[in-house]
C-alpha cells in the first residue's frame, strides 16, 4: 500500500498539539494545587503551636487555639460517620445484591445520585428545617445529621460499585451449596468487597470534614470547650469561616492553622484510602 | 477404566422433555435424559449447544437470574425439582455443583469447607475437624495444605483452588455431583489428578462431567451424552459412544471434524 504522507504528517502534527494542550491543562491545574499548598503550609505551619490543640478560640485580641472546634468537629464528624456507614453499607449491599432486578432500585439509586450531587448547604437547611428550628437552638447533634446525609450517598455508591465488582461465579458457588444469600453476603461478597467499603467509608469522612455550610445552619458555633452535642458546637470549618472574615491578625492567623490542620487531615484519609485500595487490588 | 455398567443401578435423575428459555432464546429443546446413580456420565458437544444450561437446570442455580425459565420435568429420586418453590438450600445440598474456574471463598482454606458445612450440621471443632480432613483427604489435597489450613485459599494454585471447591461440594455429602468443565483451566497433571478423584467419588455419587476434552470423556464416564444446538442428540455408554455411534453427527463430533 501507498501510505499518503501528507495523511500522516498531518496525524501527526495533530498529535502533537492534543499532547501539548493535555500537559499544558495537567501543568495549570497541578500548578494551583500546589501554589494553594504552598501558602497553607508557609502560613499555616507558622501559626501552629501547642496552643492550637490545648486551648479553645480567643475573644479578638486574645491568646487560644482551636482545641473547642478540633473536638467538635471529631464529635460531629465520628458521630455522623457511625450512623452514616450502616445506613450506606446496606443501602448499597441492597442496590448491588437484592434489588438487581427490581423496580425500586434505578428509583433509589437515582435519588442517592441527587444527595450526593445535592449542594451542601441545602442539606443544612434541611436538618435546620427539621431538628434545630423544632428543637428551637441550635445543636450538635443536628450538624451530625447534616454530616450523615452528605456521608451516607458517598457510602451508598462506593458499596454499591465495589460490590458489583465481586464476581457473580462467587455467588453463584455459594447459592450451589445451598447457602442462604445473606449468608452468602456477609460472608462471601462483603469480605471480598471489604477493602472497597472501606475505602468508601474513609472517603466520605474526608468528604465531611471540610463542609462548613452544613454545620452553620445546625451547629452553629461555640466560643468554649464543649462535648455537649445538645448545645451549639464549634467546628473547624466554621472556625476558619469566623476567623478568617475577621479584621483581627490573630484570629487570621490561627484560620491558616485550621486549614492546614484540615487539609492536612484529609490528605492523609485520602492516602490511606489509596493505600487501602491499592492494597486490595492484589 | 469402564467396567461394565450394572444395569441394576437405578437412574438417579431422569429428565423429560425439557425445554429451557434464557428470556425468549430457547436453550434446551426437548431433552430427555436418565443419569444413572453411581456412574459418571460424561456431557459432549460444541460451544454453546446446551451443556452448561442442562448442568445448571438440574440444581436450579439458574434460578438466581430473572427471566430464566424451564418447562417439562426433572426428577431427583422420582420428585419433581421444577416444582420446588422453597428451600432450594434442601436441593442443592443434595446436588452440589464445581464450576469451570475455581471460586473459593475469600476466607482460609478450613473456612472454605467449614462455612457451608456449617449451614447443614452442628459440630464440635473436633468433628469440624475432621470433617475437614476427610473431605479434604478425598479431594487429593490434603498432604498439599495440611500445614496452612488457616492461610486464604486464594493464595492455592489453580488446581489447588478447584480441588478445594470439589472438597467443599463433598463435604456437604451430596447424592449428585455436577462438575462443569472442572480441569478446563487446570495444567495436564492436575487434570490427571481431578479424572482420577471423578473416578474414586463415583463409588458413591451420581456425578455428571461436562468437557471438551475426549480423552477426558472416553476416560472417566461410564455414559457419554453428546448435544448438539440444544438437543440431546445421542446418549448411550461410553464405550459405545466412542467405538460406534448411532448418529453421524456423534462420529463427527468425536473425530474431531467439526466442534
Ligand atoms: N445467561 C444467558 N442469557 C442468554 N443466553 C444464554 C445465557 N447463557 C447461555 N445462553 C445461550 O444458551 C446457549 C447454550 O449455552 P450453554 O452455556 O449452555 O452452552 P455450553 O454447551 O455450555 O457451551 P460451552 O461449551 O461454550 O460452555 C447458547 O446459545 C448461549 O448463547
Ligand atoms: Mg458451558
Amino acid at each position: 500500500m501507498k501510505v499518503d504522507i501528507g495523511i500522516v504528517r498531518r496525524r501527526r502534527g495533530i498529535n502533537r498539539v492534543m499532547l501539548a494542550l493535555c500537559v499544558l491543562a495537567a501543568l495549570g491545574s497541578v500548578a494551583v494545587l500546589a501554589s494553594i499548598m504552598w501558602e497553607l503550609l508557609s502560613r499555616g505551619v507558622a501559626s501552629l503551636t501547642l496552643a492550637t490543640f490545648l486551648q479553645p478560640t480567643p475573644p479578638p485580641g486574645g491568646q487560644g487555639g482551636l482545641a473547642n472546634a478540633i473536638l467538635g468537629s471529631l464529635m460531629m464528624t465520628v458521630t455522623a460517620i457511625v450512623v452514616a456507614t450502616p445506613v450506606g453499607v446496606l443501602t448499597g449491599t441492597y442496590l448491588a445484591e437484592y434489588a438487581r432486578r427490581s423496580r425500586l432500585a434505578p428509583v433509589v439509586r437515582f435519588l442517592n445520585d441527587s444527595l450526593l450531587s445535592a449542594p451542601s448547604i441545602i442539606i443544612g437547611l434541611f436538618a435546620y428545617a427539621i431538628l434545630v428550628m423544632p428543637m428551637g437552638h441550635f445543636s450538635g447533634w443536628a450538624g451530625a445529621f447534616a454530616l450523615a446525609l452528605i456521608a451516607v450517598p458517598v457510602i451508598v455508591r462506593t458499596t454499591e460499585d465495589m460490590l458489583a465488582l465481586v464476581p457473580d461465579q462467587l455467588r453463584e458457588a455459594a447459592a450451589a451449596l445451598g447457602v442462604p444469600a445473606w449468608r452468602m453476603i456477609v460472608r462471601v461478597t462483603w469480605r471480598a468487597a471489604a477493602r472497597g467499603i472501606v475505602t468508601g467509608a474513609l472517603l466520605a469522612v474526608a468528604r465531611i470534614s471540610g463542609e462548613t455550610a452544613p454545620l452553620l445552619f445546625t451547629a452553629l458555633n461555640n466560643q468554649f470547650l464543649t462535648a455537649n452535642m445538645d448545645g451549639p458546637m464549634p467546628s473547624l470549618p466554621v472556625a476558619i469561616f469566623q476567623f478568617a472574615m475577621s479584621p483581627y491578625k490573630d484570629w487570621q492567623q490561627l484560620a491558616w492553622a485550621g486549614a492546614l490542620l484540615v487539609s492536612v487531615s484529609v490528605l492523609l484519609l485520602s492516602i490511606l484510602a489509596r493505600a487501602m485500595a491499592a492494597r486490595g487490588d492484589r | 477404566m469402564n467396567g461394565i455398567v450394572e444395569a441394576t443401578k437405578a437412574p438417579k435423575i431422569e429428565v423429560h422433555n425439557l425445554d429451557f428459555y434464557y428470556g425468549e432464546t430457547k436453550a434446551l429443546k426437548n431433552v430427555s435424559v436418565a443419569f444413572k446413580d453411581r456412574t459418571v456420565t460424561a456431557l459432549i458437544g460444541p460451544s454453546g449447544c446446551g451443556k452448561s444450561t442442562l448442568l445448571r437446570a438440574l440444581n436450579r442455580i439458574c434460578d438466581l437470574y430473572p427471566g430464566h425459565r424451564a418447562t417439562g420435568e426433572i426428577l431427583l429420586d422420582g420428585e419433581n425439582i421444577l416444582g420446588i418453590t422453597s428451600d432450594l438450600a434442601n436441593l442443592r445440598a443434595r446436588v452440589g455443583m464445581v464450576f469451570q474456574k475455581p471460586t473459593p471463598f475469600p476466607m482460609s482454606i478450613y473456612d472454605n469447607i467449614a462455612f457451608p458445612l456449617r449451614m447443614y450440621r452442628r459440630l464440635s471443632k473436633s468433628e469440624m475437624d475432621e470433617e475437614v480432613e476427610s473431605a479434604l483427604r478425598r479431594a487429593a489435597l490434603w498432604d498439599e495444605v495440611k500445614d496452612k489450613l488457616h492461610r486464604s485459599g486464594l493464595g492455592l494454585s489453580g488446581g489447588q483452588q478447584q480441588r478445594l471447591c470439589i472438597a467443599r461440594a463433598i463435604a456437604i455429602r451430596p447424592e449428585v455431583l455436577l462438575l462443569d468443565e472442572p480441569a478446563s483451566a487446570l495444567d495436564p497433571i492436575s487434570t490427571a489428578q481431578i479424572d482420577e478423584l471423578m473416578w474414586e467419588l463415583r463409588q458413591d455419587y451420581c456425578i455428571v462431567v461436562v468437557t471438551h476434552n475426549m480423552q477426558q470423556a472416553a476416560r472417566v464416564s461410564d455414559y457419554v451424552g453428546f448435544m448438539y444446538l440444544g438437543e440431546m442428540i445421542e446418549f448411550d455408554e461410553t464405550a459405545t459412544m466412542f467405538s460406534s455411534p448411532r448418529e453421524k453427527k456423534t462420529q463427527d463430533y468425536i473425530t474431531g471434524r467439526f466442534g
